[in-house]
């Protein structure tokens, strides 16, 4: 197994490619999910604010 | 009903997104799958290369990423020069979901390619011209993004950051080429319409499979973050307000928990 991931000397190398990999994969699927949370947050936030805008006696200017 | 105006209906956001949201679980398993399948050819099949020995085992990572960052430049700028006539607002948005994901593949080129280049040639970098070149590209991708978000208005951003991908274009063929255009180190294509392999051919699909993978997992990726970019930028459309308010508040926290689907499902 260690001769394995020694991979002939050039084991350095090697899983330093593939670490970085997939630590970008790791990192891109993480902030695709915070986004997603966030833009939900957004969305309340914004039709919350329109919604309180439109019920309110005077025009208030529309949200955005 | 035209096959124009059947297409034409998806480039509308409130079509588009439950359709996008369809796609992306068969994407993110086609991804895992082809990888998991890539990987071990690729370390458990292929031989050991006669003259570079195991380090070559890099290139099962390193060329799939440098193709699909040259590849996904082209999408985008398609996008963008559609985006600029027909001034579709689906098209400025997909643009802008691939940015992200082909900055990354143009870094991990860059990062795989030194970790190969210091065993190989001795350096972790050259100045030469495909390097060079596939750093104009990284940093293509970064002006992209740093210029849509320098702009308030999106689709101001949406405009000018469409001429700057235009522009860039012609960065691609130099990439691609340069290998031929100038003396280099770096090594000719790995493949080539015209000429047979000159690999073995577990090198070749094990180098396929991973291509292929990163060929779905952008797909995946790319819609996931435009569905994002839609829900940021219609927040107050109609489509987004039924979707939350009627029966779909429960499917709008669904959409709130998919996003740990999907990258269990892309991981």
């Amino acid at each position: 197994m260690s001769e394995w991931l020694a991979m002939g000397g050039h084991g350095f190398y090697i899983w330093s490619s593939y670490a970085m990999l997939a630590l970008c994969v790791a990192a891109e699927l993480w902030s695709l999910r915070r986004g997603r949370q966030s833009a939900w947050k957004q969305v309340d936030e914004a039709r919350e604010e329109l919604e309180l805008s439109t019920a309110s006696p005077e025009p208030a200017p529309r949200a955005r | 009903m035209t096959t124009g105006s059947f297409w034409f209906q998806f480039a509308s956001p409130a079509r588009f997104y439950p359709l996008a949201g369809r796609m992306i679980p068969w994407f993110g398993w086609a991804a895992a799958a082809l990888a998991l399948a890539g990987l071990y050819v690729g370390f458990f099949v292929a031989p050991t290369d006669w003259q570079q020995g195991e380090s070559y085992r890099i290139i099962f990572i390193h060329v799939p990423a440098a193709w699909m960052a040259m590849f996904i430049y082209l999408v985008m700028a398609f996008w963008c020069a559609l985006s600029l006539t027909l001034n579709t607002r689906l098209s400025a948005m997909m643009a802008q979901a691939l940015a992200p994901t082909g900055a990354m593949f143009a870094f991990v080129s860059l990062w795989t390619g030194a970790f190969w280049g210091r065993p190989t040639w001795g350096a972790y970098w050259v100045w030469d011209a495909r390097l060079t070149s596939t750093l104009i590209l990284l940093f293509l991708y970064l002006g992209f993004m740093a210029l849509r978000a320098a702009i308030d208005d999106p689709r101001r951003a949406d405009r000018a950051a469409a001429l700057l991908a235009l522009v860039g274009v012609v960065n691609v063929p130099i990439i691609y080429f340069s290998v031929r255009w100038w003396n280099t180190l770096h090594q000719g294509a790995t493949i080539s319409m015209t000429a047979a392999p000159k690999m073995a051919e577990t090198m070749l699909t094990a180098m396929l499979l991973m291509t292929f993978a990163a060929w779905a997992y952008t797909i995946a990726v790319a819609l996931h973050r435009v569905r994002t970019i839609m829900l940021e930028r219609e927040a107050l459309a109609d489509w987004v307000g039924e979707m939350r308010d009627s029966g779909d508040v429960v499917a709008g926290r669904k959409e709130r928990d998919a996003a740990s689907t999907i990258s269990r499902a892309t991981r």
